[in-house]
């Protein structure tokens, strides 16, 4: 189990915990994308000033854990290894293409005609570089990322070619290799990070701005538009709309969900969000499943039908989506025939707790809930469980901890009985699923369950997407009956840009990519 | 000065403020204190404000038209109306239930934080003014370290040892506030030392226990009064900054400083979610700092305050 | 003069060390290392040894302790561990953006404190005093954080005279620096302003009091002559005591002030720096802010004597 959005970077850097921030979606005729003026050609040249809500970001060692704010600054610099075109399919980036029989044995043909930003040729050594750099034990690796390579060989035949044999079969290999930013780590001077991505590094003056130029010689033809742009760090959620609503920004990463419906009355302002069917964040509530009371899958599913995710909607000013799997409803792996929590449904949530032993009336047993501050919305959601558990005489007591607590307490001294906090998974079904549900070593999750597991090793064993399919479809079915975790609700987010903005595109990993940003006059 | 940096720093300001120069006062009669201080027209004011919250906080179950913690989806985020005088939260909760319950976190925080800060601080400051020496150094040099490791660092590492929530606020901010009140009481101390009536208690053989606590500490008791009042002020205004850095009292508690910056998110759809805990926070510390400033002038003749 | 301050320069040392040795220990009591941050959820626990052993965290405490000393005392305060920066310089400069916003704030406090401090202990009880000891009362209660947020509707979103958030360095433009500047200025300096005009009415009201004011005025002079010349000379010295404490704190940073207004001065640095663990210029901050604040107070002491020659040191 991972938790992609909260590695390195505590939330409360921001200060006013304001950071991070989703928006929920729907609010109907109001939301404009970027793309609303699809016609114009695209113009070269001006510069764009962005805003990253963060109080700083952590650096550019892109073999390191990131967070959606490193994200954004480094896709500016870096290319990834491979790519997710706008509707979600693998493309190629700095590997252009690649041949795999089994899963196992890959074969990637590095892009040709690439340079770094310092004039030096691509070459396929540094990718092998960047690969042992991840695999050095006192680099600082991210966990996911040496997840994706560790235990494989990989080899550079000639410059051109890189070789990797995974040390089991991964379908899900491509999909890891997009949050793969490249650098070159042999001769690498982190204070002047340099990358074969569409703008060069100018400057990184800590709590103030980055500055980019654009990189003349990107491998993209024609790309980027932009001759400048600046990321300026701005921690409080709501000067940054401010910032944007008086014209001093051009664009802001992340728009609180209570401000969405003024933002989309203001016609110099238009919102950002991902296509629905492609949106990736959610709430997610663990259960210690290996002690009394949360052991019974009958309380679980007692949790499950309780908690009120219309109403939890309602909390979130009626912007959102109801979501009990953590599967998106886009993904080719949705599986609409597993159990769905969608409906609250009390009576069934009683009758369990019948079932499980608790009297109807009473106090079934009281328990604590921690969670941190990754979104705005986190108290409401916690609130809203605790009141809602009530009715089925669970009594729960909050716990807001920093992030460092959190993870301290519920991941590494598995000190909770119930824990809320916030994926953002990778588009791959395997990593959906993964998230939820898998017990790696050191998880929090700590249920285990053969038949999941089985079929789970199966949907990554064969690159067949039918197989796949039908492993995962196994997945969502043990795994939603069992429920040792529970979706609360989808949280797609929100960013913003002043009106002249086009093609300013949020990644479903929330964070704005500017490659193909331009500003119409 | 009031954001929680400066507050801290206020009042260990006052504390150096009132520190070199305080002398012991003849001891007085309560009552005496008390009439003299409903006199001055602004205490009388500044005691009626706190007289309301005080009641406000006590009997804040009786007052409060609804439970202050009952999430409500049907009324979310309502302007001020007949049911809901000054709306609703983003759970459809009762704003002015909250605002007066949230009276009682205010006073717990402010009581319990100066508690900590005053008897520690009279301790430190007693022994080391009474035995003077290598004890008196070497408690007045962790005093200096204390007060100039930066307040607001010392907060923020306290909380993120404990961990955020009203108790551990209370004891972050007990800890900041020690120095301040270790170095009147020693001030105190100091003078009253050299009095006869403790000369005299010392040449009839009274014990150093005694001595402190019968003949000195009843002498150093009116400069602990004022700067505990103003201790009071700028203790809630801490409260409530560190609760606006997440770190202070924990939801579904009703707390001011948390109501001011969730409320500040929505503005445009009830107003007075956040002006409202502004201004209770505001009124309260604008009563304890009229009631510090009457019993300053009375107590302390030396500072007249504007 | 000079060997009392050279005496208290040497008292400083011990406090310093004091004050370092407390942030070694409670930042280390602080759940969750650098080392597990940067690695993210289910780090291998070799990886996390070799990084741990990397950032020197795996040895003993005092060793730790004594390393960054000896490093300190030769002026390499280490280097940050998120921009790989050295501290040393990286703290100087945030001082110097964090020494702009506390001058203009006192600068703006004492224009607007002064003047209404004496105007008010010279028209004692009248109806300016009353109104100036009211708006001090309220500049002196409102928490500073909620004025911000209130300034910023106004000057900003509202009226759109001044920008809401940012900053641009002097030496790149003067000009949008100072826009930046006006309005963290006010929010910082309003209270500050009212601070002030406390304490000076308060010392004003008790040198006109005294017997060589009524030698002054039985001696015909002028009233103005007597409140420059000999009331506002006296009053000065607690005036000076609380504005150069206040310079002190000031000069720390203000955390929530700075994070409002995009300001990024020393306040905001420490913060963002705890809450990702980086030691080194989290102690580097502290060291700044102590010195700082111990100097304040020295300044403050030698004013003292040097405008009351009555307190010399022995």
């Amino acid at each position: 189990m991972t938790y992609p959005q909260m590695t390195r970077r505590a939330v409360l850097a921001s200060g006013g915990t304001l950071a991070g921030v989703a928006a929920l979606g729907s609010l109907g005729g109001g939301i404009r994308t970027t793309r609303a003026a699809q016609d114009d050609a695209p113009v070269a040249g001006g510069s764009l000033t962005s805003t990253l809500n963060v109080g700083d970001i952590s650096g550019f060692l892109t073999w390191q854990a990131s967070t959606g704010s490193d994200s954004a600054a480094w896709t500016a610099i870096f290319d990834t290894l491979v790519e997710y075109d706008q509707d979600y399919n693998i493309t190629g980036g700095i590997f252009e293409s690649w041949t795999s029989d089994d899963a196992q044995t890959w074969t990637f043909a590095v892009r040709q005609g690439v340079t770094w930003h310092d004039g030096v040729p691509l070459v396929a050594q540094d990718v092998i570089d960047y690969f042992e750099t991840i695999m050095a034990p006192d680099s600082g690796a991210g966990s996911e990322k040496v997840a994706t390579i560790d235990g494989a060989t990989y080899e550079a035949p000639d410059d051109a070619t890189v070789v990797l044999t995974l040390a089991a079969p991964n379908a899900a290999l491509l999909d890891d290799f997009s949050s793969h930013w490249l650098s070159r780590t042999r001769d690498l001077d982190p204070a002047h990070p340099i990358g074969t991505g569409p703008f060069t590094f100018v400057e990184w003056e800590r709590n103030l701005h980055i500055e980019y130029a654009k990189n003349p010689t990107y491998w993209k033809p024609g790309l980027p538009y932009l001759d400048a742009l600046t990321l300026r760090l701005v921690p409080d959620q709501d000067q940054a709309i401010n910032l944007l609503t008086t014209g001093e920004v051009d664009a802001i990463a992340s728009v609180d969900f209570p401000k969405v419906q003024s933002l989309s009355s203001n016609a110099s302002v238009q919102l950002i969000q991902v296509p629905e069917q492609y949106r990736l964040a959610y709430h997610y509530l663990l259960t210690r499943t290996d002690t009394a009371p949360w052991d019974n899958a009958l309380v679980r599913q007692a949790l499950n039908h309780a908690v009120d995710r219309e109403g939890m909607l309602a909390a979130t000013l009626g912007n959102g989506s109801v979501r009990s799997n953590p599967v998106a409803t886009g993904s080719w792996a949705f599986n609409p025939d597993a159990p769905s929590y969608n409906q609250r449904d009390l009576e069934t949530a009683k009758q369990l707790m019948a079932e499980a032993g608790y009297a109807e009336g009473e106090t079934a047993f009281s328990t604590t809930l921690k969670y941190w501050r990754e979104w705005s919305q986190m108290p409401q959601i916690a609130q809203i469980v605790q009141a809602n558990l009530a009715e089925i005489g669970i009594e729960v007591e909050l716990q807001l901890l920093e992030i460092g607590q959190w993870v301290d307490a519920v991941q590494n001294d598995l000190d909770y009985e119930m824990a809320l906090t916030a994926l953002v998974p990778r588009w791959d079904p395997s990593d959906q699923l993964g998230n939820a549900y898998k017990t790696d070593d050191g998880a929090a999750l700590l249920w285990n369950n053969p038949d999941f597991d089985a079929a789970f090793a199966a949907g990554v064993a064969t690159a067949e997407q039918e197989q796949r399919q039908a492993a995962y479809f196994d997945c969502q079915q043990i795994a939603l009956s069992e429920c040792p975790g529970t979706v609360l609700n989808e949280a797609p987010i929100f960013s913003a840009a002043a009106a002249n903005v086009r093609d300013l595109r949020l990644h479903n990993r929330s964070f704005l990519v500017y490659t193909e940003c331009w500003i119409a006059s | 000065m009031s954001s929680i940096d400066s507050d801290l720093q206020r009042t260990i300001q006052l504390g150096e403020q009132l520190d070199p120069a305080t002398q012991p006062l003849p001891p007085k009669r309560r009552f005496d204190t008390f009439r003299k201080l409903m006199v001055q027209k602004a205490s009388l004011v500044g005691f009626v404000i706190c007289a309301v919250f005080i009641v406000l906080a006590i009997f804040a179950p009786i007052i409060a038209p609804y439970d202050p913690i009952k999430i409500d989806p049907v009324v979310i985020l309502q302007p001020p109306s007949s049911q809901h005088w000054l709306g609703t939260d983003e759970l459809g909760r009762d704003v002015l239930s909250r605002l007066i319950f949230g009276a009682r976190v205010s006073l717990l925080v402010s009581i319990v934080a100066v508690s900590i800060a005053l008897v520690v601080g009279v301790v430190v400051g007693m022994v080391s003014g009474y035995f003077g020496g290598k004890v008196e150094s070497i408690a007045m040099r962790c005093m200096d370290a204390f007060s100039a490791f930066p307040a607001i660092l010392l907060a923020l590492a306290i909380l993120s040892v404990l961990g955020p929530g009203i108790r551990n606020a209370m004891i972050a901010i007990g800890v900041v506030y020690i120095p301040a009140f270790a170095r009147i009481m020693r001030g105190s101390v100091l003078g009253v030392k050299q009095t006869e009536y403790v000369q005299a208690a010392r040449a009839a053989g009274a014990g150093d226990l005694y001595i402190m606590r019968r003949s000195i500490f009843p002498n150093c008791v009116s400069p602990l009064i004022v700067h505990a009042s103003l201790a009071f002020a700028s203790a809630i205004i801490v409260e409530a900054a560190l609760s606006f850095l997440g770190l202070g009292t924990q939801p579904p508690t009703p707390s001011w400083g948390a109501m001011l910056n969730e409320g500040r998110q929505f503005a445009i759809q009830n107003v007075w979610y956040s002006i409202s805990a502004g201004v209770a926070i505001f009124l309260a510390v604008l009563g304890l700092n009229l009631l510090g400033d009457g019993l300053r002038d009375v107590l302390d003749p030396r500072f007249r305050s504007a | 003069m000079a060997p009392y301050i050279l005496r208290r320069l040497i008292q400083m040392i011990p406090v310093l060390l004091l004050v370092l040795a407390l942030v070694f220990v409670i930042f280390r009591m602080i759940p969750g290392d650098p080392a597990q941050l940067m690695l993210g959820a289910n780090p291998d626990p070799e990886a996390l040894d070799a990084l741990r052993t990397k950032l020197g965290m795996n040895k003993p405490l005092p060793v730790q302790f004594f390393e960054w000393l000896q490093n300190a005392l030769r002026g390499d305060l280490g280097t940050s561990r998120i921009s790989d920066q050295p501290v040393a310089p990286l703290l100087a400069q945030k001082f110097l953006i964090t020494l702009e916003l506390a001058i203009a704030a006192l600068f703006i406090g004492c224009l607007i404190g002064i003047p209404a401090g004496i105007i008010s202990a010279v028209r004692r009880d009248s109806w300016t005093d009353f109104v100036t000891r009211i708006v001090g009362l309220v500049g002196f209660s409102i928490p500073n954080y909620w004025l911000g947020v209130l300034i910023v509707i106004v000057f900003s979103v509202r009226f759109g005279w001044l920008p809401p958030a940012g900053y641009v360095s002097p030496t790149e433009d003067l000009g949008k620096n100072l826009r930046y500047l006006i309005l963290p200025a006010i929010t910082m300096g309003l209270p500050i302003a009212a601070e002030q005009m406390r304490f000076l009415r308060a010392s004003m009201l008790d040198v006109l009091q005294q017997d060589y004011m009524r030698t002054a005025r039985a001696k015909g002079l002028g009233q103005s002559t007597i409140i420059i010349r000999h009331a506002l000379k006296n009053a000065f010295i607690p005036f000076l005591t609380i504005t150069g404490l206040q310079l002190g704190y000031l000069l720390g940073g203000s955390v929530v002030i700075e994070q409002i207004f995009s300001w990024p001065g020393l306040g905001w640095l420490t913060y963002q720096s705890i809450t990702v663990r980086d030691y080194t210029v989290v102690q580097g901050a502290v060291l700044v802010g102590a010195t700082v604040f111990l100097i304040a107070n020295l300044l403050v002491d030698l004013g003292y004597i040097y405008l009351d020659p009555r307190i010399r040191p022995k």
